[in-house]
């Protein structure tokens, strides 16, 4: 069996039915994701219901009446003591909820993003009709199945040590939303279902109608995965903004409206956005392990197109990401004064300013492969000269983005600085500037995958020359009004014009990039190619930008993971239900740094022992006189 | 020297050696990269003004503000 491939040049690959990480390791790996997954629901079913924590313990009868199941109750927070959180064998509960919750996470992410682009590669394949497009999003289902069953583990073992660390907050919290913890495992059973069945009747519903219903599979798949997604994000959000509930925390069993808390929506929306970045990022990476470790050239081009593919979509969706950002920052503001104030004035404002370096990595690690894949192309020299000029915009913009308002300053450093803002730095530490930067990067990135995408096209068409004027003049006009809104009404109105103009920024840089890349779609059609594309003819530094990128991204999302809990500070549940354990205090910057760093290696760690899988399930060890068959029987 | 008058390129379209109508637009894009640069950026910045205005507008705001 061969697969043609045009962009490939004369090369065939050949493939197995069953190569990669199928064949031995789909039969292990099929093993122990159904038991963890049947064990997780059945603990969540059981939960949800009151089995293993007994939520009725907490629970106030309204009026002394039995409670005629959990709607008709009264769900008050206890008052707790530091007596009251268990410690086990010396462990820390809370470093231990917190590494296992961030661990999950990142597992959930990837699981949940690779269907949805996996989803619409394949609609691709099936509208364009070419194979490779199918083969690939098979590829990439599959990497994401062995992480599947890691997510299921790691999810029961955070529901163990929230049950065991934090048993007065957990049945507060399955007492408000005991409904749809059992909606959960249900739909976990439904996620399952969908999952096997798209995985597995992959290779039996090719084809005409089959493939339509294999589609449909997907988007149940997507249905489901999502919307878990959405209620365990009601269940986090409710503890940053709690509603549905009295000021002493008291609930009395409307569950949509502790669910549909203030902060939900903003989360879902960033959370969706996220996650299919950081999805791509991870299979990227998948695919620069493969391109380093390949022994044949069929091989590295091979992979070499994933990781191109992979970083496309961490790309599409980095793009928008850092306004669903903004929007969530914006309503935690408006939440809560304090909390937002806490988040970017007080202590967890330096962590932002690591926030933005590791965003300027992505940003920089996404452009550098993209220009380092213009080597594939003969005709890339064309564009080769504005390169440096794309760095020197993007790094500019990248130093503005994590210049810091104020510095930690010894009294002799401050006499010398004449107070605590430097003089020509000082404004650019203030969100205009960071927001102008950062649309500036964006456009910039965009426009580096403008010149990927023509690096190896001649255009065709009559009005190539109007055409590259008007991407001019949008480029430049666009750009000017960035800086319109940013300085002037930055730094010469008030507060309220600041933040206003943060949105006519935002429309600004997408209606650039939608209509750029819309006329340069209208440009190239029927464009000549300058030769085959060199897929494999790649410098290994670039798949190095792939880990960065993967790596980077795990980093972030620990940090920002941890900033979003860390701002209820002393609180289980803002302003209702208070902390008491001895942890109730906010770490230092250098503590809560390490142990996200530690979650990072050993998710890192994890992630390559899938990858590691991958290679050894493909892997044959010849038995010759071993088996009773080998003897010429 | 430009033609001037009713047979200008300026104002009637017509046909050049390869068969393809010209028109006077297809001219000045095709003639006149500067020009059209300029035109383009005038109405690029109009309409990024105009989305200024309207989102100043809606959280009523005006688009210049002397505090």
């Amino acid at each position: 069996m061969t697969r043609k491939n045009k962009n490939f040049g004369s090369q065939s690959i050949p493939l197995r039915p069953r190569d990669g990480i199928c064949g031995l390791y789909a039969s292990s790996s099929r093993l122990s994701y159904s038991l963890s997954v049947v064990v997780l629901a059945i603990l969540l079913l059981g939960v949800s219901t009151g089995v293993f924590v007994g939520a009725g313990d907490t629970v106030a009868e309204a009026s002394g009446s039995a409670a005629d199941g959990l709607a008709a109750a009264v769900i008050a927070p206890p008052e707790l003591t530091a007596a009251d959180y268990p410690t086990i064998a010396g462990v820390n509960g809370r470093v231990t909820v917190w590494l296992v919750a961030q661990l999950h996470l990142w597992f959930a992410a990837f699981v949940l993003a690779v269907p949805i682009f996996v989803f619409i590669i394949e609609a691709i394949g099936m509208r364009t009709r070419d194979k490779r497009y199918d083969e690939m999003a098979y590829e990439f289902i599959k990497i994401s199945i062995t992480a599947y069953s890691l997510t299921a583990i790691l999810g029961g073992l955070l529901l163990f040590s929230l049950i065991v660390f934090y048993p007065h907050l957990f049945q507060y919290l399955s007492g408000v939303f005991g409904e749809s913890m059992f909606y959960y495992a249900l739909l976990f059973f439904a996620e399952s279902a969908a999952l096997y069945l798209y995985y597995y009747g992959w290779q039996w519903l090719q084809g005409g109608f089959r493939k339509w219903v294999h589609l449909t599979l997907g988007l149940l798949l997507n249905a489901a995965g999502t919307t878990l997604m959405f209620l365990a994000n009601g269940w986090v959000t409710f503890m940053m903004s709690p509603a549905g509930v009295d000021p002493a925390g008291v609930f009395a069993g409307d569950t949509w409206a502790a669910m549909h808390n203030y902060l939900w929506n903003p989360i879902n929306l960033h959370r969706f956005i996220a996650n299919i970045a950081y999805g791509g990022s991870i299979v990227g990476a998948y695919a620069a392990f493969r391109f380093l470790s390949a022994t044949r050239p069929e091989e590295r081009a091979h992979y070499d197109w994933m990781g191109y593919n992979a970083n496309f979509i961490a790309i599409l969706a980095l793009l928008p990401l850092p306004f669903a950002g903004y929007y969530l920052a914006a309503e935690i503001y408006a939440y809560s004064q304090q909390m937002g104030i806490t988040l970017m004035g007080g202590i967890f404002a330096w962590l932002f300013i690591i926030q933005a370096v590791l965003i300027g990595t992505l940003f920089l690690s996404a452009n550098y492969y993209l220009w380092c894949g213009m080597g594939r192309s003969d005709g890339a020299q064309r564009y080769n000269k504005f390169i440096k000029y794309l760095a020197i915009v993007i790094i500019a913009s990248f130093l503005v983005w994590f210049t810091p308002h104020t510095l930690v300053l010894t009294n002799e450093e401050l006499k010398v600085l004449g107070g605590p803002y430097h003089k020509y730095l000082g404004p650019l530490g203030i969100m205009p500037a960071k927001n102008t930067a950062v649309n500036i990067m964006i456009l910039f990135t965009a426009l580096s995958f403008l010149f990927y995408r023509r690096s190896n096209r001649i255009a065709t068409v009559a009005w190539v020359k109007a055409g590259n004027t008007a991407q001019l003049a949008l480029y430049t006009a666009g750009i000017a009004n960035l800086l319109f809104l940013g300085v002037y009404h930055g730094y010469f109105t008030n507060t309220v014009y600041k933040v206003a103009a943060s949105i006519p920024q935002v429309m600004t840089t997408l209606i650039v990039i939608v209509v750029s890349l819309g006329l340069d779609s209208a440009m190239y059609r029927g464009a000549r190619e300058v030769a085959p594309l060199n897929w494999g003819r790649v410098p290994n530094r670039a798949q190095y930008a792939l880990f960065l990128l993967a790596v980077a991204f795990t980093w972030l999302m620990g940090l920002m993971g941890y900033i979003r809990s860390g701002i209820r500070q002393h609180w289980h549940v803002t302003d209702v239900f208070r902390d008491n354990s001895l942890d109730a205090y906010t770490p230092t910057l250098g503590y809560a740094a390490n142990v996200v760093s530690v979650g990072t290696i050993l998710f890192m760690a994890m992630v390559i022992f899938i990858f590691w899988l991958s290679q050894v399930s493909s892997r044959k060890t010849p038995t010759e006189g071993f088996g009773n068959q080998a003897e010429g029987r | 020297m430009p033609k001037f008058g009713l047979q200008s390129t300026i104002w009637w379209p017509r046909r050049n050696e390869s068969g393809y109508v010209q028109h006077w637009v297809d001219l000045l894009m095709m003639n006149n990269a500067p020009l059209l640069f300029v035109i383009t950026l005038v109405v690029c910045a109009l309409v990024f003004l105009g989305l200024d205005f309207a989102v100043m507008k809606l959280n009523g705001l005006s688009l210049f503000y002397h505090p």
